[in-house]
């Protein structure tokens, strides 16, 4: 099975699925893409997962998490996903920029959860480059939210100009 | 006043263009009610007891005459004639349909206006001092830095889904009419010791369910760092803000929790390693704004011309209105003239579509064209000369406008309650026109004093009853209608919280036990002495009293 995300404002089939790794679950299976949560990696560390036998190595945040105890774990990742359990808890806005923009995370920021169309804009300025849409949205159709707005007032991960920067 | 560039102009109208999509995707079904709740709240639209309400923001209150007029065409367009102004300074509209909105908002677009974000959980419109550039007590104008302020808010991308709503205030005046203090973030523009200008950032004021008083989290924060630092403000709330529970969520809760000192010290360790970045606002832009609040030319000759003293003494009327409603300007020779939008037989802060016209036109006529409306509720002319003031007052006069009870008890503020708002306990219009029909000697109003009266409908406390002199407060008991009555309260420079004098009070009881506390003050106040100056002298005891008695 594939699942269809945007990436990069345009809409992709990923051919694998990341699993969410859940304290107690046996080994990951071989070849198989795995998003360790941060607070398992914080008390386990990664080592049990072999980077070499998994397809992609990723972790996944909630809201809960401070993002600056991710960066030990960058250079062993592939991806690092926020989750919005719900579209109206924005924690993960300032996590993404805290990511790209503190921490220098230059790898997939990947957000999961409820994603709905009038959010994709916002998300993508805070640093998000793949975006998973909730299940039975179109991605398609949404590709327009990112032409909504051709000026933006505020820097943010897109832009580091304010608008008077360029009046 | 500001005017906007292309930049601004090209994004509110893309904002109304977004606004349609969503309106068509929830039409077609795309969107379900609960998707499409967030959308509309962060455009004003609230869906209230009988139909659709559109909140229109009116940045920090200040209006153009063609603004005016605008607003009184989409009141006869697309509502029963009329608008409300609210307690933030914006205006609301209690009738529009839904289909109709985004072209409503193309004609506001069409004025340099729009809804954006006078809703939902995110940065509201600005509000600010309603004297601003015309008060004799004020250190320099805010209303630049509230534009500076509104441009980055807008259309946050981090901050659009914060834990819950977030009001911002400005002044640049010693006497606090902005309530600076009961906003999440209240700024006052002050000097230091060096003569420098800057602010002083108060966060975690408000008012609903738990009223706090906002307390400083910086003494002096340089100008150039007003976006710096709130973005730290606004990240430090995002990230721990309550989110389990509403009634917990605002930002007061959470200083509050942390204590201000743990508060301002992640403030400012976030605010470290963002205060040099793109956010740093450079002196040019300050200009640039600046340049639109630039106190206009005036008339020399303002001064000369003091005949309006001469007609108070012959004109009873005149002269009420002249002591009532007629303030100090700092330029000699003009005045402030408060437009009361308390008459009896009409809901506090409502305003006809004609009245709007004739009001616009008088400000065309006397008054550079600028109206603002204030947190009172009530509209000002900010620059009437002297020797205007006749004729407008006759003009006013003439479309029932010149209602000489501003700061008296009559120029309550009220909430819509019952008769528009689906979260009311109470009628508090009902209520307003009692008290109207009891209180109607002006005498016996200008005898009582600068009063302030506030009602709310509900604990969501959109009527200020916390900051009332005299609050009152609209609960259900048992599906009757009653009334907590609190005493002592103020939103200005001595800002405190009321206190409950006793028992809730029955509707048809509330406006006997009014009559009582005043009674009490007639009786027990001292040379000159305001309402809240002798109850702080004397006590709850002695209202209590008189108003539980017997
Ligand atoms: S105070 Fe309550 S009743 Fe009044 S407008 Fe606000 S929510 Fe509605």
């Amino acid at each position: 099975m594939a699942t269809r995300v945007i990436k990069n404002q345009e809409v992709v089939e990923e051919d694998f699925i990341w699993q969410v790794f859940e304290a107690g679950q046996d080994a990951p299976e071989e070849g198989s893409s795995v998003l360790v949560p941060l607070t398992y990696a914080l008390e386990h560390g990664l080592d049990q997962f072999d980077a070499s036998s998994l397809a992609k190595l990723g972790l996944i945040l909630t809201g809960d998490d401070n993002p600056s105890e991710a960066k030990q774990f960058f250079e062993r990742i592939d991806c690092i996903a926020v989750s919005f359990p719900k579209f109206a808890d924005g924690r993960g806005y300032s996590i993404g920029r805290l990511l790209r923009e503190r921490f220098g995370w230059q790898g997939e920021l990947r957000a999961v959860g409820q994603i709905l169309h009038d959010q994709l804009l916002y998300l993508s300025r805070c640093g998000f480059d793949v975006l998973e849409l909730e299940e039975g949205k179109d991605p398609e159709r949404a590709l327009k939210a990112f032409k909504v707005f051709s000026v933006n007032y505020q820097p943010a991960v897109d832009s580091d100009q304010a608008i008077y920067h360029r009046r | 006043m500001y005017r906007y560039d292309h930049f601004d102009s090209t994004l509110v109208h893309e904002r109304v263009a977004q606004f349609r999509d969503q309106v068509n995707r929830r039409m077609e079904g795309e969107l379900s009610e609960d998707e499409f709740r967030p959308l509309r709240l962060m455009n004003g639209l609230y869906l209230q007891r009988h139909a659709y309400m559109l909140r229109v923001a009116i940045p920090y209150g200040l209006l153009s005459s063609v603004q005016l007029h605008k607003l009184a065409h989409i009141a006869r367009t697309y509502d029963k004639d009329y608008g409300h102004i609210t307690t933030r300074q914006n205006i609301q509209y209690n009738w529009p349909k839904l289909q109709e909105v985004p072209d409503l908002l193309d004609e506001l677009a069409s004025v340099e206006m729009h809804a954006i974000q006078t809703s939902g959980n995110c940065i509201r419109n600005i509000s600010a001092d309603h004297f601003a550039g015309i008060a004799a007590d004020e250190l320099e104008d805010p209303r630049p830095y509230c534009e500076i302020m509104r441009q980055w808010s807008s259309f946050h991308p981090e901050f659009s889904y914060l834990p819950r709503k977030f009001k911002v205030a400005f002044t640049g005046a010693t006497n606090d009419r902005a309530a600076v203090r009961f906003h999440d973030i209240g700024f006052r523009i002050v000097e230091n010791d060096e003569g420098e200008r800057g602010f002083e950032v108060i966060v975690g004021g408000g008012l609903g369910r738990t009223p706090i008083v906002g307390q400083v989290v910086r003494e002096f924060l340089p100008k150039q760092h007003l976006l710096s630092y709130s973005e730290a403000i606004l990240r430090v709330y995002n990230l721990h803000g309550r989110r389990d529970n509403k009634y917990k969520a605002r930002i007061k809760i959470l200083v509050k929790s942390l204590g201000v000192e743990e508060f301002a010290r992640q403030v400012e360790e976030e605010w470290e390693h963002i205060k040099g970045s793109a956010l740093l606002l450079e002196q040019a832009e300050i200009d640039r704004v600046k340049a639109f609040f630039a106190p206009p030319e005036r008339n020399p000759d303002a001064l000369l011309d003091d005949s309006y003293l001469q007609a108070a003494k012959e004109n009873s009327r005149f002269s009420r209105w002249l002591k009532r409603n007629v303030h100090q300007h700092k330029v000699p020779g003009y005045h402030a003239v408060t437009i009361s939008l308390k008459a009896p037989g009409v809901p506090p802060g409502d305003v006809t579509a004609d009245q709007m016209d004739q009001i616009a036109e008088l400000a065309t006529k006397y008054s550079l064209s600028r109206v603002v409306a204030t947190h009172e509720q009530n509209l000002v002319l900010t620059d009437v000369e002297s020797k205007d003031l006749v004729a407008l007052f006759s003009a006013l006069d003439d479309h029932k406008l010149a209602t000489p009870n501003v700061g008296t008890l009559a120029d309550m503020i009220c909430c819509p309650g019952l008769d528009f708002c689906a979260l009311a306990n109470s009628g508090s219009i009902g209520l307003a026109a009692k008290i109207y029909d009891h209180f109607d000697d002006l005498d016996y109003l200008y005898d009582l004093g600068d009063l302030k009266l506030k009602m709310s409908g509900c604990i969501n406390s959109c009527g200020h009853h916390h900051v009332g002199h005299i609050g009152l407060l609209g609960i259900d008991k048992r599906g009757e209608e009653f009334y907590q009555l609190l005493l002592g309260g103020s939103a200005s420079d001595d800002a405190s919280i009321g206190k409950w004098l006793g028992p809730a009070i029955a509707q048809d009881d509330v406006v006997d036990a009014l009559d009582a506390v005043v009674k009490t003050y007639v009786d027990l106040r001292e040379d000159g002495e305001a309402f809240l100056e002798t109850y702080r002298r004397v006590g709850p005891e002695p209202f209590k009293e008189r108003v539980y008695g017997n």
